[in-house]
């Protein structure tokens, strides 16, 4: 083996798909967003809900921005509702991977009629349109960030699910999961020993690449009023207030900004995981 | 004459079929006895069906019809709950030394299991348990040892193991449980010539030092000959011929062994072809039952 300098190596621990420019700059959008995310109101020039500067001032004029129709500042706002945002965005892709893997290892592990009755459920859940279904979901629940939460998890699990049953079904007529068994590993330990570790790779991408998703669903229902309440800084809900007012153009566009780098982002890094982690995709 | 002893597996009539249209009927009435310290060696050709004896001796396979009892108590089909104790005394080898062992683990780990098994049996085992495995505790490092690795070769993953390699490490995992059967299904199948028959003699010559019966599945009779005591010729799903390997060997009774014995290449540069007669239809002759000597 070859001697490489500190600096070769920490670039050959960057994946492939990341070291391109465009992923490197991916890459570190998604990084900042993420810091954002921890030190976000505590850099903040003013506090996003204070209504004490001018109305509708341009960006450049009072704040670096432009103010809100209520006179709170536009920058300090987009900084705290990251958090929100893509705080929600994380721990729903936490939640339904966690419940799609748990029922995918199920269904793909124990077979006949556990996996029939999963699968079938997910077909159900996922023969609906995805927005839709959320968009209904939240609408029954009432208004609220934790409810948007959780209807979004209602349409998120099943891909998970899936990806999950496909993986354990390929794994489990391995010889080495036989073999375990017949060593005597009870069902829970052959899935915690054999099987498991071998969803992690490919769960973990689809979730990186979900992350940019749950981040538009979550702030599309709150776009439509189902998610984040007034005064909560979310860029659905900051985009959605700008719709009123169309000749204030930093309203809308610089929420909208940030939304899209945040999915663009992330649906880079999950691409360049996935690259990474399967050699049957050749990076580009 | 081993017979005066009771058999460690005894198997009678055992049918399996394999749904399916139309259903193959892998064995059709399987009947034998394995006994303490004896290496048996099951040959025929890929299809015949005995992969399916070993599923069903380690209960992977549900027989259709038969009874196979191990120490005299019947095995149960693994289902979705742990196997039970008793039975964790036929272990297996399998196949493909690609699959054989989780990927994801340090062979030292998957090693432990064996002996974490073996501990289990031990303990649970009464005085007088036929299956209660005996001998001193190890730890994975001698294990590889004893199957020719490095004892420093316990953090290593199993990609990092050549293919001979990884069946030694999956023979000393098997072993680590301290079977009284241990039943390798083609482990040396996989590897190139130079291996097998190293692999063969290590597998051997480690299970009848721990005085466990070795059922040996190959159809390569060269190297089935270096190791086994006895020989079962299984074609299309019925055991032809069987009997102590010399026997067997040197005078082939039933048309199919002739056969599987003339296939075998001499290295006499001749490049003789083995004869095969026009059709199969010979092979129908009743099985050829050597007596032990």
């Amino acid at each position: 083996m070859t001697r490489r300098s500190p600096t070769a190596r920490l670039w050959r621990a960057i994946p492939p798909g990341l070291r391109q420019p465009l992923g490197l700059a991916a890459g570190l959008i998604a990084l900042a967003w993420l810091v954002i995310c921890l030190i976000g109101p505590a850099i903040a020039p003013f506090d996003p809900l204070a209504q004490d500067l001018p109305r509708f001032s341009p960006p450049g004029e009072v704040s670096f921005l432009g103010t809100d129709e209520l006179g709170r500042d536009l920058f300090s706002r987009i900084l705290a509702g990251a958090r929100v945002t893509i705080g929600l965005a994380l721990v729903l892709v936490c939640l339904s991977m966690l419940i799609g893997s748990l029922l995918g290892l199920l269904a793909g592990f124990f077979g006949r009629w556990v996996d029939e009755a999963i699968m079938r459920f997910t077909d159900l859940v996922m023969a609906f349109p995805t927005v839709i279904l959320a968009m209904v979901t939240a609408a029954a629940l009432g208004a609220s960030l934790f409810n948007a939460v959780l209807a979004a998890l209602v349409v998120s699990w099943p891909q998970y699910a899936r990806v999950v049953r496909s993986i354990v079904l390929g794994l489990r007529g391995n010889d080495f999961v036989w073999s375990g068994r017949l060593l005597g590993f009870s069902a829970v330990r052959s899935i915690r020993v054999d099987i498991l570790p071998g969803t992690m790779g490919p769960t973990l991408v689809l979730a990186s690449l979900d992350i940019g998703t749950a981040a538009l669903l979550l702030s599309g229902l709150s776009f439509l009023g189902l998610g984040a309440r007034p005064p909560t800084p979310e860029w659905g809900s900051m985009v959605s207030a700008a719709v009123s007012h169309f000749d204030k153009w930093w309203l809308g566009v610089f929420p909208g900004l940030a939304i899209l780098t945040v999915v663009i982002s992330f649906n880079f890094i999950g691409d360049a995981l996935r690259d990474a982690l399967d050699p049957g995709v050749a990076p580009r | 004459m081993p017979s005066e002893r009771a058999p460690v597996i005894r198997a009678r009539d055992i049918e399996v079929v394999y749904p399916g249209h139309p259903p193959v009927r892998a064995v059709r009435g399987v009947s034998f006895d394995l006994f303490k310290g004896e290496v048996v060696g099951l040959v025929g050709e890929s299809g015949c069906g005995k992969s399916t004896i070993a599923k069903v001796l380690t209960g992977l396979v549900r027989p259709a019809g038969g009874a196979v009892e191990y120490h005299g108590q019947p095995i149960r089909p693994l289902g979705v709950r742990r196997r039970p104790l008793f039975q964790t005394g036929i272990q297996m080898v399998f196949q493909d030394p690609g699959s054989s062992l989780n990927p994801r683990r340090p062979v030292g780990p998957q090693i432990r299991d064996g002996l974490e098994l073996a501990l289990r049996r031990r303990r649970q085992a009464g005085p007088g348990d036929p299956a209660q495995p005996a001998g001193p505790t190890a730890n994975p490092g001698d294990w590889l040892e004893r199957v020719g690795l490095a004892a420093g070769d316990q953090t290593r993953y199993p990609g990092s193991f050549s293919g001979g390699q990884r069946q030694r490490v999956a023979t000393a995992r098997a072993l680590a449980a301290e079977p009284d059967v241990l039943i390798g299904d083609e482990p040396i199948s996989a590897l190139d010539a130079s291996t097998q028959a190293k692999v063969a003699y290590l597998m051997s010559k480690l299970a009848v030092s721990q005085g466990a019966v070795l059922l040996f599945i190959s159809h390569d009779l060269s190297v089935v000959r270096l190791i086994a005591d006895r020989l079962l010729v299984m074609w299309s799903g019925r055991i032809v011929e069987s009997g102590p390997t010399e026997a067997v060997w040197s005078n082939p009774g039933h048309p199919y062994t002739k056969v599987l014995l003339g296939a075998i290449p001499a290295p006499d540069g001749a490049g003789r072809l083995p004869a095969v007669p026009a059709g199969t239809a010979a092979f129908d002759a009743p099985p050829v039952i050597h007596d032990d000597p």
